[in-house]
């Protein structure tokens, strides 16, 4: 090696703040990093991409002191470190964000903020006047703004999520590693949050960000890692990559093929109908029809009352005015249970805790909707009910290792195709969908989408809410937009656009010509 | 808030029972409401941090089982008594949190059976006679001028040093925040367990005190003069406000939560003998009674 | 975080084994025990006396378990014992063709008693902790007015017949009594729709409920089944007692709370099942017996009941490690 080159890799090696090489680290039954080198440079924003099990949140695990590696050393500063634990992390300035709530509903954001590390004054009281300056300066240094004496209970996604990442801010960091931040929000709420972000690598701190939405990486990263299969793929500067390109590298698969082609159209028959749906609080005269094996899409930003639309046609949220009719003849749905009675079926957006029983064998969990039509005088036929589970299991390529398994191992994608084959059994007529793709990665969209055309090709009409915008254009053959509670707009899938949505989501409605 | 309630029952009572605002029968109202308030105390600190506290009841009858027990006439034996109960009371309360949380079993479980185990060791040393308090000792802990009283007194400097410090200090937002979400206050790097074992250490301590107090008033020590006082206490924090999941409500509460209680089995009392029944059989339904309107009232959180 | 994921959490695969068949390692082994502690009753017709005496807290247990499962509690068992045991009492008194008509009518009182106990938790919302507490409270006082503190009444024989009567000379009826509901019980737990549905509110309320189960309905009838259970359990003690007591239901709150947990139920919901309670109650009755037969006292009884439940409870609770 000449002195030439020596030189440059120090130079280049000076910039890195953090290095991780040839990390392994083994499981049970699976290798989850293979010799994966990555260095994060000072400052910079670094995403971290992958499939559902690539290996990213073993990684930021490792690097948050949760996991150990198996192999490879980590270089924090140029010096060899050991995380022996999330304290070691914290003292060395690394902070983790995780995906899952992490704050105190019932106390105040400043509360929260400082949790842990609240200024004391004399009398071992706690100095909230100190505490509300601290508060007041880091925000502005983070150049965003939150109402420190608001209940965390009463904010939005978004707020709690910057809440979360100020807090880790309290002690000085150095790395803020953000595992999904974006991903219980709605893609036009992110503002803030980027704003946050970028204050944090005006401040010198460099942030690993791990996303499914390519996007968002585009939007704000410098650099991007891929990770497949517990292997890095490649470590590319954002500006140096394509879309298709990065997309490829992750999934072996082509934009254009995430979103397949809607076989077949829909029928003239109206199905599922509503006039003047009004429930007082959110829902303010809402109007539609769902046509036979029509995927009608329900857009809009998030809690514009798209959640208690889909709700009250299940029977899990009560309208207070307005007439339902399904197949023309006026009903009233008051429950789930009459929903299903009438043949509708409801997937909503918290899988874990509201679509499954996750202490429960998936088994259980499949063959529990449709209970009542396999029992004589109340008894269950099991071996029927075995059957129609495997069958299920096979039907929509589950893949376990056998259907007394618990439903919490499963991967997302997987989990969400439990919660279909619960509704399947029913013959339903009518699917509602709350965030169908809701943090199922990207080769996984696809099976779902595939099912959903192949349900409404056998003339099942799905109703789908979806903040994701390109599902929202790409998927359904006609879309609503909600704006406070109602209806603004309503477009064909060849006359939509991202704009139009976008115009009519903040309260535009119909205007001639457009 | 529950303090208007307070007032609105307040005005209520003297309607119907004028004998009420006698001053004698005011001053026996906040004396008889003085061990449920001061148990009512500790039990607070327990149910904020979503945890429940089962076997206070025990631990005041056993801490009067001590105290006539150990208790003689020399000035010397009597501060020692006091102490040990205090202490016993600490060491009490350890058990249960260390249990509570070491020992992956619900707290309601956990203090059910140490109550077991506090109750049959209160049989135990239960003597006959009942014991022996001093003359001084009781002299002192019923000691009153007037509608104020020593009790009185003992009571309101734990009311105010609990609302200073589940208010105003650290380890308060730590109890609100173990009773919220005990996850979060482990991720933030507060040692939950220690917030938790410190509650129940409350609520030993303060049934300690009930229990030195009410050996002091009676004179003796019985291994039955605690029981009431777990139901009592739990009902006086949840008519004050504090729900029984924890995070939510405070001591203020179920201060005037413990009045309610008091003040209404006062009135009882007051009526039966007028009207010539058994309060007994009353006492209870009226304590369940109230439970449910308070649930009731609650229910809008 | 969701109840199930801290039910994962909370106890694990490692303490499945132990939650699953732990009590009936225990309760041969109690049983051994006892047999080398007086090995003079170490017989059949006197472990079918015990089988006899736990039935009482076998029954209600039951109701109690089913309770449980669903991430509640009954703690008004007891005094539903007591009242309507001097309920019938009272009313009979004495007279044998006014058995069968009354004890209809108690558990008919039984379920409506445990309906006003679903009514609450499920219109009125009120906690299943306070809800029963506050039928416990209402109850006591309604039997000591309706006995004025002093029950009267004298047991017909064949109501006795129920309590201490013997099939085929060594099987007491109570005990038959109790292993046909447990028996009835299990299967609907097992094998219908409604233990189903019961396994599924218990593992996760709203999920249940987003998948058709009624919940209401089912926990409305489980709080009724254990108001029921408790006016058979006290139509078998009464028979058992052959008089009238006011103390009779006073500890079978607990115990029936007792006999469930440490059969292996657990309280976040959706784990166990009535057969370890059946287990557990044959526990709590053995130690009783084996305590009284060393002579230790009450108050021995008690420490020595606390110290067990505790320690059974943190086996079945041990975390696995992760």
């Amino acid at each position: 090696m000449t002195r030439a080159s020596q030189s440059i890799r120090k130079e280049r090696h000076e910039h890195m703040l953090l290095e991780l090489k040839s990390i392994s680290k083994r499981f049970p039954g699976v290798v989850a990093l293979n010799r994966v080198d990555i260095g994060f440079e000072k400052g910079e924003i670094h995403a971290l991409v992958g499939e559902n099990g690539a290996g990213k949140s073993t990684l930021i695990k490792i690097i948050g002191g949760k996991y150990q590696p198996d192999e490879g050393n980590i270089m924090f500063r140029g010096k060899r470190v050991k995380i022996s634990d999330p304290h070691r992390a914290l003292q060395m300035g690394i902070h983790t964000v995780y995906q899952e709530y992490n704050l105190l509903p019932d106390l105040t954001v400043m509360e929260n903020i400082l949790l842990g590390y609240e200024p004391i004054g004399r009398f071992r009281h706690i100095d909230w006047g100190e505490a509300s300056d601290f508060c007041k300066k880091l925000m502005a240094r983070m150049n965003v703004s939150v109402n420190l004496q608001q209940y965390v209970s009463e904010l939005g996604a978004a707020e709690a999520k910057i809440v979360e990442i100020l807090k880790a801010l309290v002690t000085s960091a150095e790395v803020v590693i953000m595992d999904e931040p974006t991903a219980a929000l709605p893609e036009h709420d992110v503002g803030a949050l980027f704003t946050l972000i970028r204050s944090l690598k005006k401040n010198g701190v460099m942030v690993i960000y791990i996303s499914h939405r390519i996007d968002e990486i585009f939007d704000i990263a410098d650099r991007v890692s891929v990770l497949k299969d517990g292997n890095l793929v490649g470590t590319h500067r954002v500006r140096d990559i394509t879309h298709d390109l990065l997309i490829r590298s992750m999934v072996g698969r082509e934009l254009q093929d995430i979103y397949p082609q809607r076989e077949g159209g829909a029928s003239e028959e109206v199905v599922l109908s509503a006039r003047g749906l009004t429930d007082g609080q959110l829902l303010r005269d809402v109007s539609f029809d769902l046509h036979g094996g029509e995927i009608l899409g329900i857009g809009g930003m998030t809690g514009n009352g798209q959640r208690e639309f889909i709700r009250t046609l299940f029977g899990a949220h009560r309208a207070t005015e307005g007439q339902i009719h399904l197949y023309g003849e006026p009903v009233s749905i008051d429950s789930p249970h009459r929903a299903m009675e009438l043949g509708i079926g409801f997937l909503p957006d918290d899988r874990r805790n509201e679509g499954l029983a996750v202490t429960q064998p998936i088994r259980r969990n499949i063959a529990l909707p449709s209970i009542h039509l396999r029992q004589s005088a109340g008894v269950i036929r099991s071996k029927e009910e075995r059957r129609t589970v495997e069958r299920m299991v096979e039907q929509l390529g589950i893949k376990i290792t056998s259907i007394t398994q618990n439903v919490e191992s499963l991967s997302g994608g997987n989990q969400q195709r439990v919660v279909i084959a619960k509704w399947l059994p029913l013959d339903p007529k009518i699917l509602l969908f709350h965030e169908p793709t809701l943090g199922i990665d990207v080769g996984a969209k696809v099976e779902i989408y595939r099912l959903m055309n192949s349900f409404t090709s056998r003339g099942v009409s799905i109703i789908m809410v979806t903040s994701d915008m390109m599902e929202l254009l790409h998927i359904p053959d006609r879309i609503l937009v909600f704006f406070n509670g109602t209806v603004t707009r309503e477009f064909r899938r060849e006359e939509a656009s991202e704009e139009k949505v976008m115009f009519a989501a903040s309260g535009n409605e119909e205007v001639d010509g457009s | 808030m529950i303090w208007v309630v307070l007032l609105v029952i307040v005005i209520a009572v003297v309607v119907i029972v004028p004998d009420f605002i006698h001053p004698r029968n005011i001053a026996n109202v906040l004396v008889q409401m003085v061990p449920l308030g001061l148990v009512s105390i500790g039990q607070t600190f327990v149910i904020l941090g979503a945890g429940i506290d089962l076997s206070i009841g025990p631990q005041v009858s056993l801490i009067t089982v001590i105290a006539s027990n150990v208790m003689t006439d020399t000035p010397h034996v009597i501060f020692a008594a006091v102490l040990l109960c205090l202490l016993s009371g600490l060491v009490f309360g350890l058990l249960n949190g260390i249990l509570a949380h070491y020992v992956n079993i619900p707290p309601l479980v956990v203090t059910l059976c140490t109550g077991f185990i506090f109750q049959g060791f209160a049989f135990a040393l239960h003597k006959t006679t009942g014991g022996h308090i001093p003359a001084a000792v009781h002299n002192v802990l019923t000691a009153s001028f007037g509608i104020l009283s020593v009790p009185l007194f003992i009571f309101l400097v734990f009311v105010f040093t609990g609302l200073y410090v589940l208010n105003k200090t650290r380890y308060g937002r730590y109890v609100y925040a173990l009773g919220g979400n005990e996850e979060v206050l482990g991720n933030a790097g507060i040692h939950t367990g220690i917030v938790k074992i410190i509650t129940y250490m409350t609520a030993g301590f303060m049934a300690s005190v009930a229990g030195i107090y009410l050996a002091g008033r009676l004179k003796s020590g019985g291994a039955h003069y605690g029981t009431a006082f777990t139901l009592n206490s739990i009902t006086a924090v949840v008519v004050g406000g504090t729900t029984l999941a924890g995070g939510q409500g405070g001591l203020s509460g179920t201060v005037a939560g413990g009045i309610i209680v008091s003040m209404l089995n006062n009135v009882l009392n007051n009526v039966s003998f007028r009207y010539g029944f058994q309060s007994t059989y009353y006492k209870n339904i009226l304590t369940g009674i109230i439970l449910i309107i308070a649930m009731l009232f609650y229910r809008k959180r | 975080m969701s109840k199930g994921q801290r039910t994962l959490r909370t106890h694990g695969m490692g303490s499945w084994f132990f939650r699953s068949y732990g009590v009936y390692v225990g309760l041969v082994l109690l049983i051994v025990l006892s047999g080398v502690l007086s090995p003079q009753s170490f017989n059949a017709t006197d472990l079918l006396n015990l089988g006899k005496q736990a039935a009482g807290l076998g029954i209600v247990s039951i109701g109690q378990t089913l309770v449980i499962l669903t991430g509640g509690i009954d703690l008004s068992v007891g005094s539903v014992i007591t009242f309507i045991h001097v309920f019938s009492v009272g009313t009979i008194l004495g007279r044998p063709h006014l058995v069968l008509p009354v004890s209809a009518l108690c558990l008919v009182l039984g379920l409506s008693i445990g309906s006003c106990n679903g009514l609450g938790i499920t219109k009125a919302r009120i906690s299943p902790f306070v809800m029963t507490l506050c039928m416990d409270l209402i109850l006591r006082g309604l039997y000591l007015i309706y006995t004025k503190g002093q029950p009267r009444g004298i047991v017909p024989d064949n109501l006795r017949f129920i309590g201490r009567g013997r099939v085929l000379t060594i099987l007491p009826v109570a005990f038959l009594i109790w292993l046909l509901i447990s028996a009835v019980f299990i299967f609907i737990l097992k094998k219908t729709t409604f233990g189903a549905k019961v396994h599924a509110i218990g593992a996760n309320p709203k999920t249940a409920f987003l998948s058709g189960v009624r919940n209401d309905r089912i926990i409305l009838s489980i709080y009724a089944l254990t108001g029921l259970c408790g006016s058979i359990s006290a139509l078998v003690l009464t028979g058992d007692m052959g008089a009238v007591s006011l103390g009779l239901g006073s500890d079978y709150a607990l115990d029936s709370i007792a006999a469930v947990v440490i059969g292996g139920t657990s309280f976040v919901g959706g784990i166990g099942g009535v057969a370890g309670t059946v287990a557990g109650a044959f526990i709590i009755k053995l130690l009783i017996a084996l305590l009284q037969k060393v002579n230790i006292s009450h108050a021995g009884r008690l420490i020595i009941q606390g110290i067990l439940i505790l320690v059974i409870v943190g086996v079945y609770s041990k975390k696995s490690k992760s």
